[in-house]
This record gives C-alpha cells, structure tokens and sequence, in this order.
C-alpha cells in the first residue's frame, strides 16, 4: 500500500491582490477545511456558539470557528476531550478549528494570575489549588483539543503598558515559542501559530517579527492588541506587522472583528480574525447592520415591521421582523439564536464582499462606500483616514 | 372548522380535524398534539431549527400570558398572530392561561382573570379578551374561564369559578357571534368544576347546549409542574360523568404536563387534542424523554426497576420517563440519548456533549433536549394513533408503564 506524502497541516495560496492597498485573497488549506481568507472567526468558547447547531454555522457558511484552550481545559476538561477524540467529534463539528493558548484568559479572567519565566502561575477559581500554565501545559491541551490552528503561549502585557516589561514580554515570547514548538507533539495535524508581541514599540514589534520570521511556521499572529490601545497606535502596529511578515503566510489579528476594523485591516493585509462582540451583543438583542448597530429592545422597535436588514438573506431577516425580536428579546431563548444567525451572517457577508472586490481589484472603491455609509455626515475617525491613507486610499 | 369522528370505542377515538379558517385542505388526524410556544416561538427552537425537527403540519398553542404584550406591535404590523410570530404556515390557537408554567393563585376578581405576563399581572375581561382575539386573528381559541382550582380547592372556591366562568363564557359567546371576524374561528367552551362531581355535571350540561367546536376540560390543575403527578383514577370518573352529558361530535381537549401514562388513558377515555408542555417542562429541568412507546425501543435500552437505581437521590434523578442528563453519570457517556432515535440530536450528538453544554450553562443544551423531546412526543402520538387504530391502546399502555427507568 502507498499513500503519498500527507500535505503540512497548513498551506496558503494567495488567489488575488488589491493593486492598492495590501490587501490579498487566498484560500487557507486546513486539515479539515479550506477557508477562503480574508476570513471572520466566531468564537465559540465551550465549544458551541450561542445556542446554534452545528449545521446551522455550515449554512452561514462559517469554515472555522475558535474554543477557548481555558474554558474547554476546565470543563469539560482535557481527560473527557482525549475520550471524545478531540473537540472535532465532541462538539460534532466537520469543519476547521483554532484554539488560543489559554494564557490571554488567565490574564484576563484571574486576578491572581502571576507570569515567571516558567509559565502563568494562577489560583485555580474552583478550588484555589496553584496551577501553572507552562508552554508546554498549553500545548499539550491544544493537542488534545486538536483544533487545526493553535496558538503559543504568550507572555500577554496589557497593551498600554511601557517600559522594560514589553521588552522582557517579547522576548520571553520567543523563548516561550521554541518551547510550545518543541512540545508540539502533532505537527502533522496541526499548526502553531507564533504571535508577534512588542506593545505599541515600532522596534520591539520588528525584533519580535524577526525572531519569529526565523522559526519558519507557517502562519503568524498579530497580539497584545485590541486592549485599549488608541486606535492610532493600533493601525500602525498592524500596518508595521504585516510589512515585515512573509507574503505567502496567513497573518491573523487577535481580537478584532468591529465591521470598520474589519475593512481597514484588510487594506492593511490582514488575512484572518476573531471577536466575540458578534455573538455576545445578539445576547443583548443588538443587531449588526452597516449602518452600525441597532438595540432591539428599544421601544422604537415596538412597531417597526421591518427585517433587521433588508438586504439580508439570512434566515431571521428573511422571516422575522424587528418588532417580532423586540417582543421576545428579553424573555426567549430563540432572540439570542435569531440575532446570533443574523449577527453572524452579517461578519460572513461582509468579508464576502471584501474578498469579491479585491478579487474585482474594485476594494479601494468598496472601502470609500462602505465608509460612507458608515459615518453618513462624512466625520470620518482621523485613525482610519490616517490608515487608508497609509495604503492609498483617500476619503473623500 | 370540521370536526369528524372516523371511530369510537372504549379505547379511545379517532378524528379528522378540517376547514380551518383561511388553511383549506390542512387536515389534523386525532388523537393530536398542539405545539406549546411561549411568546409565538416553540421554546429554544427557531422556525428554521424546528424544520430539523418535523416537517409535518403542526397546530400552535399560544398562551395568552407569553404574547398578550406584543399586542400593540401585533396591531401596528396588522398581521395576525401566526404571521407576527413568523410561524404563518402554521394555524394557532390561543388560551387564557399558559399551560406551561404554574399559574399563580387567588387573582381572578369579579369579571376580571389574572393573566401573568413577563411584565407581571395583568387584568383581562371578556371584552378586553375579545378585542384581541379578533385582533391576533387566531384559528383557534379557548373562552376566557377561570381554572384556578386543583385538588385542594374549596367548595366554595368551586362555585365560585363556575359562576365567574360561566359568565365570562356567555360574555365571549355572545361576542364571538356578533363578530364579523370570528366568523369562521372556532370557539371552545371551558368545562370547570374542579374535582367536585355535582358541580362537574351541572357545568357540563349547560356548555352542551352552546354552538361551539368543542370543549376545554379545565381546573383540575394549575399548570405547570402541578400536573405530572395526578394520576389518572382521579379525574377519570369526573370526565365520564361531564362526557356522558355533551354532544360527542366535537372537540375534547385537556392541556397540561401529564405523565406519559395517565396521558394514554385519557385518550383511552376520549380526548382528541393535547399539547406540548411536557415536553417543554421535562427540558427545563435538564431531562431527556425516554420512555419507550414500541417493542423495539423497550428492547434495545437496557431497563432497570428504579428502585435499583443504587446510591443515587431518588429526588434528583426526576420522573421515571426520563433521564437527567445532567448528572455526573452523563460526564463520560458518549452515546446518544436514545440508540435508536431518529432525532438529530441522536443521531449527532452524545450525552456527554449535552451534560457538558448543560453543566456550562449554553443555550445549545437546551435546544438539543427540546428538539429530542419534541421529536420523542411528535412519535409517541403517532403510534397512539396507530394504535387506536388497531384497538392495541392497552399493550401500549403496558409498554409505558411497565417502563421503570434506563439504566
Ligand atoms: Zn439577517
Ligand atoms: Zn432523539
């Protein structure tokens, strides 16, 4: 019996670029999906999105959908996932997946979480037991979770942070990579995505992509963003990334997944993110459209017979009307589920329509309107005028 | 509507239900089950979700208490309720109370009944009911009554619901015929009376003599969990006496969570349409349906007497007609709920996988259970047609409640 040589877990063929800006389309082949990028990915924390099936995330035309290394290492834990044969076949989902490495949410989640060079040291928030979270520890998880995309563990500073630590944190997070590498037990199956660190420091962010650059993987993270950083410092420490990154690898930007993020990062060659914020605010009734937002449980929703989005073609939007979610928003399960679809094809549309006028070189154009729309009385944030412009694109 | 009455015996009978206003060629074979909705949704279950679950025509159930809010938006749409609601293939019919969830108490005042919506209590009398019924357009209603009696009740609590009801009805009665609107909705009458006999008797021939589609027995439970326990020698020999003494042409209907068990006999007495809060209650409380309602299914899951049910709390391990799947035994359990159920969510998913979303709280558990559930119920009916049908209603019963609980 021959079989031939198995392809790397992750190959990334650009398919088209924005003779402008930077942006590119390209198709990512993973172990069990090929994802066309640029590409939204919802989150999916404990392994489900918001009350929907899984087969209702494929009609939305989702290809890969993140867990949350922590969340899923707690409950249901690693034992029962090694059991199931990885979140894959525990949560039924066909399609590709990607994991953090669990040390963004200690930070965040726990207070008393204490970073060393041996790894994220944190009182267990169950029974107050000292737990380590080593790169090792990470990636041992995330190999039993088995997602097609993993990520190292960083040494996360919080993004406003200055001084000798973001230097100490970036290259603790190289060290932390070789480590997460060398642990990586299934290379063959998945990939480990290194994540350039540096804070808001133009020489530190290039150190790191350097060092990284070396490792050879496959596809790169851009973290220690979306924090509360100024914008301004945001776009520039993306832009700045994505120049020094190879061309042929994914470039993924952690954390971001507001629409008009969304646009200028593209322009700026950003191939993947990932954001909660869908999904959460369709808990709270709040529909995407691009416009901006709207509550559903506003009172002037009360008599609004209208779709959410009448462009939509959705399966809320073509069969519910917003007055119909406004009276059941508080109260019923199913106005989570109905905003989550909507919410969520709103994301897939969108990046639909950025891949489609890249591919039509039109994405310069697509920008100008889509910011029109956006801020209708023309006052354009001075962050994102700054940003197009870097790629050469000018509002009017 | 057309209410036709195919065959009669003593173990049950069968109907066809046709002729509903506006839904020309819909049929409903009975003994049949309406679909329990709270504010126009099937609970966790979205229209698209729900055609994962059955395709097959399907009667509302829409609890006054979980939409009368949604009024002034219903009117400004001018839409009728099953269009509002985005269920418009559908027909519905609405009821004063909500089955599905207990009703409280000693609120019914003078020509007022305590209608609990998400807002808190709200007053409705016959006109104010009327008005929006004719409003939401319904296929199908039950009058204003006031049920708010169970086994506890005083006499005097009694004739009290059976004066008020018997006013309320004659209110919306004399309305419905005025109504140009109501026209062709088909109007139910309640029969009260709680577990008084003499009072059961008088009620039931008085609402005999109205032109109406069909009768509601109501007050012998307050909804919700109040009404899985009662077992079925306590309100048989009342529903005898009040069947014995209307037309037998139209509609029986009795709403609420009844066991599986005691739900057989009262289609072996007769009742042609039930609805879906047990399915509803059972998902609340993290449990899946399991009882077996074929020779097949009683075979391949493997049964125990529950009193062998060993170490465990009786208490939290609920009714014997389902698993709790949240409990700890489920953690490691990668099988499907039931082996040989057709549902999706056996047929993609595992107990551990459902425990896990339970325990953590996601909206998914609950919508893997309920579709399960409804799927497990939607079955169930088909075979107690079936076996009405062919006057097997007994071995069914016996497949039921020989049922003491999986392993
Ligand atoms: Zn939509
Ligand atoms: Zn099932």
């Amino acid at each position: 019996m021959t079989t031939g040589a198995r392809p790397p877990a992750l190959t990334f063929k650009v398919i088209g670029s924005c003779s402008t800006t930077k942006a590119r389309v390209g198709v990512m082949s993973l172990p069990h999906q090929d994802v066309d990028t640029p590409v939204f990915m919802p989150v999916g924390t404990k392994g489900t999105i918001k009350g929907l099936l899984p087969q209702q995330l494929e009609a939305l035309n989702c290809q890969i959908i993140l867990g949350n290394t922590y969340h899923l290492g707690t409950k249901p834990g690693v034992e029962i996932l090694k059991k199931a044969g990885g979140l894959h076949k525990f949560m039924n989902w066909p399609r590709a997946l990607l994991t953090d490495s669990g040390g963004f949410q200690m930070v965040s989640l726990l207070e008393l979480a204490e970073i060393t060079e041996d790894g994220v040291n944190f009182k267990s928030p169950y029974d107050g037991s000292e737990c380590m979270l080593t790169p090792e520890h990470s990636t041992e998880i995330q190999n039993a979770i088995g997602a097609d995309i993993m990520m190292q563990l960083d040494d996360v500073v919080h993004s406003t942070t200055t001084g000798p630590r973001v230097e100490e944190a970036m290259h603790r997070t190289t060290r932390w990579l070789d480590r997460c590498l060398g642990a990586h037990s299934r290379n063959d199956d998945q990939t480990i995505f290194p994540i350039v660190q540096g804070g808001l420091d133009p020489d530190l962010r290039k150190q790191s992509a350097l060092q990284h650059i070396e490792r050879n993987s496959r596809g790169f993270a851009i973290g220690g963003l979306s924090g509360g950083e100024s914008k301004d410092d945001f776009w520039k420490m993306v832009h700045l990334s994505t120049d020094l990154l190879p061309k042929d690898k994914p470039r993924y930007c952690m954390g971001v997944g507001f629409a008009e993020d969304l646009v200028v990062c593209c322009a700026l060659g950003v191939d993947m993110y990932d954001c909660v914020f869908p999904t959460r605010t369709a808990r709270f009734g709040c529909a995407l459209i691009d416009e901006g937002q709207i509550n559903l449980k506003n009172v002037t929703f009360e008599t609004d017979c209208r779709p959410i989005d009448s462009e939509c073609r959705c399966t809320t939007c073509k069969r519910y009307t917003r007055a119909y979610l406004h009276s059941i928003v508080t109260t019923e399960t199913v106005a989570c589920q109905l905003v989550s679809v909507h919410n969520i094809a709103y994301q897939m549309r969108l990046m639909q329509r950025i891949r489609s006028s890249i591919l039509e070189d039109t994405y310069p154009n697509f920008v100008r309107s889509f910011m029109k729309r956006k801020y209708t009385d023309g006052n354009y944030p001075q962050w994102i005028v700054d940003a197009l412009n870097a790629v050469g694109v000018k509002l009017e | 509507m057309k209410f036709l009455v195919k065959s009669s015996g003593k173990c049950g009978r069968l109907g066809i239900i046709s002729n509903l206003p506006n839904r020309q060629g819909e049929t409903f074979d009975t003994p049949f089950l309406t679909i329990y909705t709270r504010g126009g949704n099937v609970p966790h279950i979205t229209h698209e979700v729900l055609q994962l679950i059955t395709t097959e025509n399907l009667m509302m159930l829409m609890p006054l208490p979980t939409i009368m809010t949604a009024l002034r938006s219903i009117e400004s749409c001018g839409q009728s309720i099953s269009e509002f609601v985005g269920l418009k293939e559908y027909p519905s019919y609405i009821t004063p109370q909500d089955p599905g969830i207990e009703t409280p108490s000693g609120y019914n005042k003078g020509d007022e009944v305590a209608v609990w919506t998400k807002n808190g209590k709200r007053t409705v009398d016959p006109s104010k009911y009327m008005n929006m019924i004719e409003k939401m357009k319904p296929d199908m209603y039950l009058a204003l009554c006031d049920g708010d009696v169970n086994s506890d009740s005083s006499k005097k609590r009694i004739v009290k619901s059976m004066t008020r009801t018997s006013k309320l009805f004659k209110d919306c009665y004399n309305y419905h015929q005025a109504s140009t609107e109501l026209q062709n909705v088909a109007l139910l009458a309640p029969i009260e009376g709680g577990y008084d006999l003499n009072a059961r008797r008088l009620i039931s021939e008085e609402m005999a003599v109205y032109n109406v589609d069909g009768y509601v027995f109501d007050g012998f439970h307050t909804n919700g969990l109040t009404v899985e326990s009662i077992p079925c020698n306590a309100v048989e020999p009342i529903i005898r006496e009040c069947l014995e003494r209307l037309p037998k042409d139209r509609l029986r209907v009795i709403h609420g969570a009844w066991s599986p068990a005691t739900l057989l006999k009262l289609v072996a007495l007769g009742f042609d349409v039930f609805d879906t809060s047990l399915p509803f209650v059972s998902t609340e409380r993290g449990s899946a349906l399991v009882f077996p309602f074929n020779e097949n299914m009683a075979l391949s899951t493997p049964f125990i007497n529950s009193s062998q049910k060993s170490g465990k709390d009786t208490n939290s391990s609920g009714p014997e007609y389902e698993l709790s799947i949240e409990e700890d035994i489920y953690k490691e359990d990668f099988q499907p709920i039931l082996i040989d159920c057709n549902c999706l969510t056996c047929k993609q998913h595992t107990k551990a996988y459902i425990h896990h979303l339970l325990k953590s709280q996601e909206l998914l558990g609950k919508v893997l259970l309920m579709m399960h559930n409804l799927h497990h119920y939607l079955e169930f009916f088909k075979c107690i047609r079936t076996a009405v049908k062919n006057d097997s209603l007994e071995t069914l019963c016996h497949l039921v409640e020989s049922h003491r609980g999986p392993l």
